[in-house]
């Protein structure tokens, strides 16, 4: 219906539609030509030494450098012999101000040359490649080596694509208003979302990242993703470069599944914050519209799900955890949890012989799937509260009916996240990791404070509440006094029986909601005992030790009281239009005195990074280092070559993203080996590169590589990381579970249309 | 299914009052010893440093309740020890205590340590400076039974909570309750939450008086421990230093809780107290519900108020505000409301009790508060006055000024007397111009409280008499 009427529209005749059409082929024939175009390499020679004796500070090694604009590989090369004193970078004073972008990178004995890329927007002819030098040390430079590359095209590619798709979309909506006249309740609700998103995404269009303690480690994981595309491999399980180039099996136990958004940005050309950036805003807008979508529904009034979107998108916990903590793994699974309270209450309060019912299953599906894809714990918690509702409704699921809904769900979910569930699982009980040895972690003392969750005027605060520090100059962590207001406002109702006259069965639903609210808030605090249910026996321990911190409860507490907080608004809607109001001005009131002053205070207050490039960050932080092999020294890791054992001859050696080849000869007549800069983890093999013959593999020094040669050995060996047959058959799973869903999806659109 | 309920209601009762009769009776048990240090035991174990010697106990386990370290010592000028439960490992603030520094002086010394979960591996840490280990005479701990009275006192409460909410809750049902009482009763608890706020932790912070506060609490109840209350003062003294509501706390203390909780418990008692004092009383001048619920919460809620609790510290002051709304109350009731009606004559006793209540909290600045509230009240009304009881009315306005005039003057006299010279031309000289100063000034405290209060009973009550004068002689004439 909708594709037919925008076919009567013919707006492929409107004259701006023609002309606009023709500017934007103009210009992407103009970059497809200049993509195509070969790009330019510039060679220099020259060295310059630096001893101990010399003064620490920065030299130009090469000046006078001329350049159009692009993005740019920098090769240079060196030699060193002692890691991280000096760093090797670009500069030039004659472009404007962010005219030239990029971090440099540090040198390390183990490697010969940089290889890092910087941005320049105006065309030079004084740049300068400087070395910081830092006063220890012996450093030889080389000859510079700089590539020109097509990302600055791509990147404007992408740019005119995405400019290109929002102007079309609002020239079609502009005729189709015209023609159709579009509701006026629409437009309202696609005004009010969008400032919505946009009130969010404040701090992300400020061309730099919000610092926060987990920004580095996801900023990471989204560079092991693109390192691992640019590699090959797909899907991307070990970060390559992480650790020094020796690979992170992180995104085998930590789902890396919207991260390959923000890794195709990179691979475009987008430097580090804008690719990070971008994501965040999407994240922004993905959350205001499932939100609004999830809670429009189940109060039935789009105002309802308006203030419900602008309550929970611009929460406090969520602020806290993807701006000031920069945790975007459990910012991004707070997208998803508002689906899966729509699943459950479609489940349980509708009519079960109805026809709609049988789609019910479907948000459940795409919560849990995108739960289990980017926040393990999350999804954890997810699945206990599910057990709580169903240990509620323990009548209903004996009806098959909701029981098939809610198996339906639960399985799709999985079978969609096979791809991801199958290697975890098998990492988890096969590989000893240092997540299996953290069980005595105690959690309690990170707990919060009662006084946290009647707390309204955050601000950015320095530590974590502990019960060392109280709550002096903590996080924000908590979840707004307006919450707490309607969870209030709902109890005394309940308590006053308004609530006897009410016979709708979502009344039920929703108390369930706000005691499980109240009980998870409860949760988050301190007195919680927690240090007593972890010394219950081994799996309890594992379980409390994994969550770190109870305040991972308002996730879930949040969502809860936001749904508390629209059957307010639907009550007083219904019963007492004076109190609606009332309550609607004191979400705005709240929303604009809470979050946005948190955000405000976030964007004056907060340090931020300018990341542009990988090497600027390093390669060596991994946080609390869970998914390293057990026993590994991190402090011992840096770039290194191989290592030769007794009697073995290096004739030669190439290392690359999750692989190396060495040719190699054993001298002596016994077996001995050589140790690859690789972590051993499950999947690695190494081949003889002429006979195809599988070598010996085992744990060498500090958990790295050991390929065992035979005595007499003479060849070259090639080890490479390879998935296990059984996680390819997942990922096909999964790939046919979504091509299924979709096209059944089409079909019944279809048919109901 | 009404006289089920009700029984339902009088078995929860019972058994509520079964259980706390329980533990309050198990709290006056003897206290057991828990372990026993003296110098023969301190023989192996002991650590030597440049700068300390330090000796822990054995490891023993204590479980939930209140324990009692008693500490004797021989200590001579310039040597300490410090002393301190501590434990290796436990639950998150299972064991919550302070250590005590034992300077010479204090032969025998003792304080207490809470424990709210078992504690496997507790140690009584001793750290001695410029000493050793046969400075400690004896150390022992006992487990006192003031956890069983804690426990029954704060189940106490929570079971009358319960039972309010039972109770209000079946009103409610019943019709018995209005929607305009329930939203004064909910909005009041919501505004004493607010304000309450800052301590809903398990910790507090210092104002800038509030640890002289806290000195007098802890030396009302050890002096009620020791039966020496009142003993050097007597109960006029007593009731002339402003600190009768000190009683409160100190009761607390007495009961168990720590110095910290007991405080706290008593902010939210003033708290509440201030709320519906200020509610009761407005509402009498209004006589409109939400008005004086607006009132109540404005006052309770208003910055300087929750400036004095927390900031300042000032316990007598924001006590003493707790009576403000009654002085404010019964003044303007004894000017508006008709002479004639039944209730007037029990106006005056707001104004007496009031004030009486003010200035046994906090007799100078809450006495000045009020004075001054009354004379502007009486000077805003004036006309009104003058309307009804014609120039008798300057008489009592003129009286009130010049008690407040004599009263301002008399301070600044005092001031000006008492004040030491500071002459300071240079901020950096402030250090050495401080250590020359001393107190400056000085209250006779329980002259001005009596004199100020002595004065208002006899004004009030000359003015009456002078009304009841008139009114015979008009009924004379006519």
């Amino acid at each position: 219906m909708l594709i037919q009427k925008m076919r009567e529209l013919k707006v492929w005749k409107r004259r701006p539609f023609v002309i606009f059409t023709v500017i934007f082929f103009l210009c992407l024939l103009f970059l497809g030509i200049r993509i195509a175009k070969p790009c330019r390499e510039y060679l220099y020679d020259g060295s310059v030494s630096f001893t101990a004796d010399a003064e620490a500070g920065q030299y130009a090694v090469y000046q006078g450098i001329s350049l159009p604009i692009g993005v740019y590989r920098i090769e240079l090369d060196y030699e060193t012999d002692t890691d991280l004193v000096a760093l090797c970078n670009v500069k030039d004073g004659t472009v404007f101000s962010g005219g030239l972008l990029c971090n440099g990178e540090h040198m390390y004995s183990a490697l010969r040359q940089t290889g890092y890329h910087m941005w320049l927007y105006e065309g030079t002819e004084s740049l300068q490649v400087v070395i910081e030098y830092g006063g220890t040390g012996n450093l030889t430079t080389g000859s510079l080596h700089i590539t020109e590359t097509n990302q600055l095209w791509t990147m404007l590619l992408t740019i005119i694509l995405f400019l290109g798709a929002v102007v079309y979309a609002g020239m079609i909506f502009y005729y189709y208003d015209k023609r159709y006249a579009v509701a006026e309740e629409k437009k309202h609700i696609f005004f009010c979302v969008t400032v919505i998103c946009l009130i969010a995404s404040i701090p992300y269009v400020c061309g730099y990242s919000i610092t926060g303690a987990d920004l580095t480690y996801h900023l990471q994981r989204i560079e092991g993703v693109k390192d691992g595309l640019l590699s090959g491999h797909f899907p991307v399980r070990l970060e390559p470069r992480w650790v020094y180039d020796h690979g992170y099996a992180n995104g085998i136990f930590y789902c890396n599944a919207l991260l390959y958004f923000p890794a195709l940005l990179r691979m475009l050309g987008f430097t580090i914050t804008a690719g990070y950036n971008i994501y965040c805003i999407s994240l922004n807008i993905a959350t205001a519209w499932i939100s609004y979508y999830c809670f429009s529904r189940m109060f039935g009034k789009h105002h309802i799900g308006i203030v419900c979107s602008g309550l929970y998108t611009l929460s406090i916990f969520r602020i806290y955890k993807l701006t000031i903590t920069g945790a975007t793994g459990e910012g991004s699974a707070v997208t998803f949890i508002p689906l899966v309270i729509y699943g459950l209450y479609r489940i349980f309060t509708e009519d079960p012989k109805g026809k709609r019912y049988k789609t019910a299953w479907i948000p459940v599906m795409l919560g849990y799937a995108g739960l289990m894809q980017t926040h393990v714990l999350t999804c954890e918690i997810t699945a206990f509260v599910t057990i709580l509702f169903c240990l509620v409704y323990i009548r209903k699921i004996f009806c098959l009916n909701t029981f098939m809904e809610l198996a339906k769900g639960a399985s799709s979910a999985a079978l969609v996240s096979a791809w991801y569930l199958v290697p975890f699982l098998d990492y988890y009980t096969t590989q000893d990791v240092h997540i299996r040895h953290v069980s005595a972690r105690t959690i309690q003392d990170r707990g919060l404070y009662f006084a946290q969750l009647l707390f309204h005027f955050w601000e950015n605060g320095l530590y974590t509440p502990t019960g060392e520090n109280g709550m002096q100059y903590s996080h924000p962590v908590g979840i707004g006094m307006v919450l707490v207001i309607a969870l209030g406002l709902f109890l005394i109702l309940w308590f006053s029986g308004a609530f006897r006259k009410l016979k709708d069965g979502r009344l039920r639903f929703d108390k369930i909601t706000a005691l499980t609210g109240v009980m998870l808030l409860l949760m988050s605090l301190n007195i919680f005992p927690w240090d007593r249910i972890q010394s219950l026996n081994a799996v309890t321990a594992s379980l409390v030790s994994s969550l770190q911190f109870p305040n991972r409860f308002l996730g879930w507490g949040t969502v809860c009281l936001v749904m508390i907080f629209g059957f307010c608004l639907w009550y007083f809607d219904q019963n007492h239009k004076k109190g609606y109001w009332i309550m609607t001005a004191v979400a705005v009131i709240g929303i604009t005195t809470s979050g946005m002053y948190l955000l405000d205070y976030v964007n004056s207050d907060q340090n931020y990074y300018k990341l542009y490039n990988e090497e600027g960050m390093g390669f060596g932080y991994v946080s609390g280092a869970e998914y390293l092999i057990e026993g590994t020294d991190i402090e011992q890791l840096t770039f290194a070559d191989a290592v030769a054992g007794n009697g073995i001859e290096i004739k030669g050696y190439e290392k690359g993203y999750l692989q190396g080849e060495l040719a190699c000869e054993n001298l002596t007549d016994t077996e001995s080996y050589v140790d690859i800069p690789l972590l051993l983890y499950k999947g690695y093999e190494a081949v003889d590169a002429s006979t195809g013959q599988e070598m010996e593999l085992c744990a060498g020094e500090n958990n790295v590589i050991r390929v065992m040669i035979p005595a007499g050995y003479a060849g070259t060996v090639q080890v490479s990381f390879e998935s296990p047959v059984y996680w390819r058959i997942s990922e096909l799973i999964s790939a046919l579970t979504i091509i299924a869903l979709s096209v059944t999806g089409l079909s019944y659109r279809r048919k109901k249309a | 299914m009404m006289r089920k309920g009700c029984n339902g209601f009088r078995i929860l009762l019972a058994v509520e009052l079964l259980i706390v009769l329980f533990l309050f009776a198990a709290g006056f048990g003897e206290e057991e010893v828990v372990c026993s240090i003296d110098r023969s035991t301190m023989q192996s174990g002991v650590i030597r440093t440049e700068e300390y010697v330090e000796y822990d106990s054995d490891r023993m386990t204590l479980t939930p309740g209140v324990y009692r370290i008693r500490v004797q010592s021989a200590l001579e000028d310039g040597q300490s020890i410090y002393v301190e439960m501590k434990c290796d490992t436990s639950y998150f603030n299972a064991l919550r205590g302070n250590g005590l520094t034992i300077q010479a002086g204090s032969d025998t010394i003792e304080f207490d340590v809470y424990v709210l979960d078992t504690v496997s591996s507790a140690y009584v840490q001793n750290v001695f400076y410029g000493t050793d280990t046969g400075a400690l005479v004896m150390l022992s701990v006992y487990k006192t039974s003031l956890g069983s009275r804690i426990l029954a006192f704060l189940l106490m409460l929570v079971f009358a909570a319960v039972d309010f909410m039972v109770y209000f809750r079946k009103r409610i049902l019943e019709g018995k309750v209005t929607d305009k009482q329930q939203v004064v009763f909910w909005t009041m608890a919501a505004g004493i939450l607010l304000a309450y706020l800052p301590y809903l932790t398990d910790y507090f912070f210092f104002g800038k008086d509030t640890i002289s506060y806290l000195q007098q609490i802890a030396a009302i109840k050890d002096s009620l421990v020791q039966g020496t209350w009142l003993q050097e003062q007597g109960l006029t003294g007593f009731l002339a230093s402003g600190e009768l509501y000190l009683l409160i706390p100190a009761l607390f203390q007495l009961i168990g809780l720590s110095i910290m909780n007991a405080y706290k418990l008593f902010v939210l008692c003033v708290m509440i107290v201030t709320a519906l004092i200020a509610y009761y009383f407005l509402k009498k001048c209004v006589k409109e519900e939400y008005a004086a619920l607006s009132g109540s919460m404005l006052y309770l809620l208003m910055p300087y108020h929750i400036k004095g609790i927390y900031s300042r510290g000032d316990v007598g002051e924001y006590v003493a505000m707790c009576f403000l709304p009654v002085v404010c109350c019964g003044i303007y009731l004894l000017i508006m409301e008709d002479t004639a009606s039944k209730d007037f004559a029990k106006y005056k006793w707001y104004t007496i009790g009031g004030l009486a209540a003010l200035l046994l909290c906090e007799p100078v600045s809450a006495g000045a508060v009020a004075v001054v509230l009354v004379s502007l009240l009486a000077a805003v009304l004036l006309r009104q006055l003058t309307e009804k009881y014609g120039n008798r009315a300057w008489v009592t306005v003129g009286a009130a000024a010049i008690m407040g005039l004599l009263w301002v003057v008399r301070l600044v006299n005092r001031i000006v007397f008492e004040a030491t010279a500071v002459y300071l031309y240079d901020i950096k000289n402030l250090g050495t111009a401080a250590a020359e100063s001393r107190e400056t000034i000085g209250y006779q405290k329980p002259v001005i409280a009596f004199l100020i209060s002595i004065a208002a009973i006899l004004g009030i009550n000359l003015y009456r008499k002078k009304r009841r004068q008139d009114g015979n002689q008009n009924r004379s004439e006519n």
